[in-house]
């Protein structure tokens, strides 16, 4: 379970209103490389992988993202909250402001909102996790670009500090998948889903005949 | 800063320390030196908390417990800039 600290993960102090820098960010919450998919799809592939490690990293990794949530939805906010009529018209941003006014609305930057449609959780470990890997590249893309187009140093310290992040996500992943590996045959990790068909004795039809205690991956000997 | 946001910041750099030495150590449960790393930066990082905690208020919910008025609730929240 979740227990809030009241805190954020890096410091974030925006001296300086700026709506078109909160339009672009904005992606960064509720857009498809955003924060709040990374924990969504984390903390949701977590229930059908089978092993210690990568539950764990799961938890972890997909908790620290709820954090960054929270540090991006604080950028908007802190981008917004004193904006003028005349600052809303002129930047754009009156298309947003008509429905949200300067409130933190999960939506990608175009005007998406935040869909599970742009993530998965296919319950197959090596699905998942190649999922993941995918996920942080294109956050850092996200933040890349964001860096590309926000000039305020206030702002792009904590830019930096979030696609760093990912980058190391990234690293973590990467030891995930060879934990998954290495509790598999080398010979074929396709050969059955350990997400599935361990705890059904469902093996895929050319395994049919093996009994589960001789399945390649199980020489760790633990039983379920 | 003023000397709540430099304690806060403490409290800050040693969780993230210890956030970040925990993801290294869930691949490597058993590499000692992480180990090592990670109780001292822990112990660091409960001792920023209980500094911080015992001048400016609660950061969770359980060190709100004793006082004369429930000050979970007080300003600033982590999202507000103080004016």
């Amino acid at each position: 379970m979740w227990e809030y600290q009241k805190m954020l993960a890096h410091p974030i102090k925006i001296k300086n209103t700026d709506a078109k820098a909160a339009q672009v960010i904005m992606s960064q919450l509720g857009g498809p490389n955003g924060e709040m998919g990374a924990s969504t799809r984390y903390l949701n592939q977590r229930y059908t992988m089978p092993y210690d490690k990568v539950k764990a990293m799961l938890t972890d990794i997909g908790t620290e993202e709820l954090g960054h949530a929270e540090m991006v939805a604080t950028l908007i906010h802190q981008l917004t909250r004193d904006l003028s009529m005349d600052e809303i018209k002129a930047s754009g941003f009156d298309t947003y402001f008509v429905d949200h006014t300067v409130g933190v609305f999960p939506q990608a930057a175009g005007g998406t909102p935040f869909s599970t449609a742009t993530l998965q959780v296919t319950g197959d470990p090596i699905a998942d996790l190649m999922e993941d890997l995918a996920a942080e590249q294109k956050a850092r893309v996200s933040y890349d670009n964001i860096l590309r187009l926000v000039d305020d140093p206030d702002v792009r310290n904590v830019i930096k500090f979030l696609r760093e992040r990912e980058i190391v996500h990234f690293q973590r992943f990467g030891d995930s998948l060879g934990v998954v590996q290495d509790n598999l045959n080398s010979k074929n990790f396709y050969a059955f889903n350990p997400g599935f068909d361990r705890s059904q004795g469902n093996m895929p039809g050319n395994m049919q005949g093996n009994m589960p205690g001789n399945m390649p991956g199980n020489q760790t000997g633990k039983k379920r | 800063m003023n000397e709540r946001e430099k304690m806060l910041m403490a409290v800050q750099q040693y969780h993230f320390a210890m956030e970040d030495a925990g993801l290294y150590l869930d691949s490597h449960p058993e590499d000692m030196k992480a180990l090592a790393y990670f109780n001292k930066i822990s112990e660091l990082c409960k001792q920023a908390m209980a500094d911080y905690e015992a001048k400016f208020g609660p950061l969770t919910i359980a060190s709100a417990a004793g006082t004369e008025r429930w000050t979970w609730i007080d300003s600033p929240w982590p999202w507000e800039m103080e004016d």
